[in-house]
């Protein structure tokens, strides 16, 4: 019993291989010995350029910038004359890998590799050991990628309100656009400018790690909720994503007169809403309403339970 | 060997295509089959099939894992097409999710190949246009240099690094932002 197990754990893929030849059959496993032997080499450096690109085309920016990207001189030519390979640059950071990356510096390379042709650029930043992502990047990637359609900025604390008011504007053929773990500040600050510069936003996602409740009045340092008071541009608005906002149903209810287009609104976690038969009613036009209540199964962001007053006086936390 | 379509013979009113292999080797397919290969899809359209189909890119042995793969996929296509009606919408989705799940792991034994077949399935992929054996090869080298650095993708591949001192220093400068 034991050596098995032993065994098993030493070698545990060639065992794993053995155990399975029998039912596993019908794997094409090659013939002859002597072709296994014979281990046949190939030119992967000579792979033609389309296939390469196929290839390099599902790997993260990190990884060809770092990896890929320097393993010989076709390779090396692939990654950098080829802008489309950079049309979608997504940054986050990542378990398993051979080294560690300082991420806004790499976006910073594989946004200048896109040659002004980025479409879709995703920040996670999980705040390391490295910087993140800053007002500097910010107002470089607003110059450096000027067609973005796809701006998702997740957890990037270290990009200021100001900024963002201030650069937004840039991205005039914005369709999509996320803002969310951010508590610097007022979103409705960050984007009051969108409203006449970004005419083709159909997407847009501010969601928070937690709901708070709390007793009106009550003011609990910084305002970083996004009130959302149905501002004109997003009156084009198809989908819209708020989880655990503090709206109530007056500002929903403003949302949805005001967003006319709107196929699908996420509210989860945002418990100052009732969804009452009024607010049943307005919701009946939207194809996909998902409710506070609803389950999180579907949800990729992190996220924690609704805090309450109490909780909070007790001292327990608030987002700085 | 020849015998690759032999096997189905209730497709016997279907139409067959003969492909022919680098190395002189017929493979008798069926129409589903072949036309999963955008390539050959095209010639079959322009009526240039008669007599078989020379494919001098692609070799007998690579030809066979070809077509065993179309025909695992054709079959595939061919289910979702054919849905009978005598099932329930629920029975159906439970024999799609078999049936997907049962791709599934088809593809993954098909890929359990050496390094030299990957790169000659990539290739006829790539010539034969078919787009689902593009993306499954692709994929599996994808994963495979996925966070290695540019030394373990070359030991991997037997890749060997023709940098110039000057592009490697180049390198350097432009990657201070990596640290292993």
């Amino acid at each position: 019993m034991a050596s098995s197990s032993s065994s098993r754990i030493g070698h545990r893929r060639p065992r794993l291989a053995d155990e399975q030849e029998q039912p596993l059959a019908h794997v094409p496993r090659r013939e002859g010995k002597a072709e296994l032997e014979e281990e046949e080499t190939r030119d992967w450096a000579a792979l033609p350029v389309d296939t390469l690109l196929a290839v390099l085309r599902r790997l993260d920016g990190v990884d060809i910038l770092v990896g890929a990207g320097h393993v010989c001189r076709p390779w090396r030519r692939a990654t950098r004359e080829e802008p489309e390979l950079w049309r979608r640059v997504h940054m986050h950071r990542r378990a398993g890998l051979a080294y560690d990356v300082d991420l806004q510096s790499a976006a910073r390379a594989a946004v200048m590799r896109s040659a002004s042709r980025c479409e879709a650029f995703l920040a996670l930043d999980c705040a390391g050991a490295r910087p993140g992502f800053d007002d500097d990047f910010f107002l470089f990637l607003a110059d450096a990628a000027p067609k973005l359609k796809s701006l998702r900025l997740i957890s990037c604390n270290r990009v200021f309100p100001r900024m963002i008011n201030q650069t937004i504007t840039k991205f005039s053929l914005l369709e999509e656009l996320e803002l969310s773990l951010y508590h610097r500040g007022s979103i409705d600050y960050c984007l009051i400018g969108v409203s006449d510069t970004c005419p083709l936003l159909i997407r847009l996602q501010l969601n928070h790690d937690r709901f708070y409740y709390r007793r009106s009045g009550v003011f609990m340092g910084g305002d970083c909720e996004c009130k959302c008071m149905a501002l004109p541009w997003m009156r084009k608005l198809r989908s819209l994503q708020l989880f655990a906002n503090s709206i109530h149903n007056k500002e929903l209810a403003a949302i949805l007169d005001g967003c006319r287009q709107l196929e699908y609104l996420d509210i989860r976690h945002c418990f100052n809403v009732s969804m009452n038969d009024e607010m049943r009613d307005r919701c009946a036009r939207v194809k996909t309403v998902r409710q506070p209540e609803d389950s999180m199964e579907d949800y990729d962001l992190r996220y924690d339970s609704p805090v309450t007053d109490c909780i909070y006086y007790s001292g327990v936390m608030y987002p700085d | 060997m020849a015998s690759a379509g032999s096997g189905d013979e209730k497709a016997a009113a279907a139409a067959m295509i003969t492909l022919i292999s680098s190395d002189n080797e017929k493979f008798e397919v069926t129409e589903a089959t072949a036309t999963l290969s955008q390539t050959i899809r095209h010639m079959i359209e322009d009526g240039c099939t008669d007599g078989g189909v020379p494919l001098p890119n692609v070799t007998s042995k690579i030809l066979a894992r070809v077509i065993e793969y179309c025909k695992k996929h054709a079959t595939a296509a061919a289910g979702e097409e054919g849905s009978s009606s005598s099932f329930s919408d629920a029975a159906f989705l439970e024999v799609d999710r078999a049936f997907l799940e049962e791709l599934e792991e088809f593809d993954d034994a098909f890929l359990e190949v050496d390094r030299a077949t990957l790169f000659d399935l990539i290739l006829a992929a790539n010539y034969l246009d078919i787009k689902g054996l593009l993306n499954l090869t692709c994929q599996k080298v994808a994963d495979s240099v996925k966070g290695k650095t540019p030394e373990q993708i070359r030991e991997m591949y037997n890749i060997v690094n023709d940098l110039t001192p000057e592009e490697e220093a180049e390198i350097r400068r432009e990657t201070q932002w990596a640290f292993e």
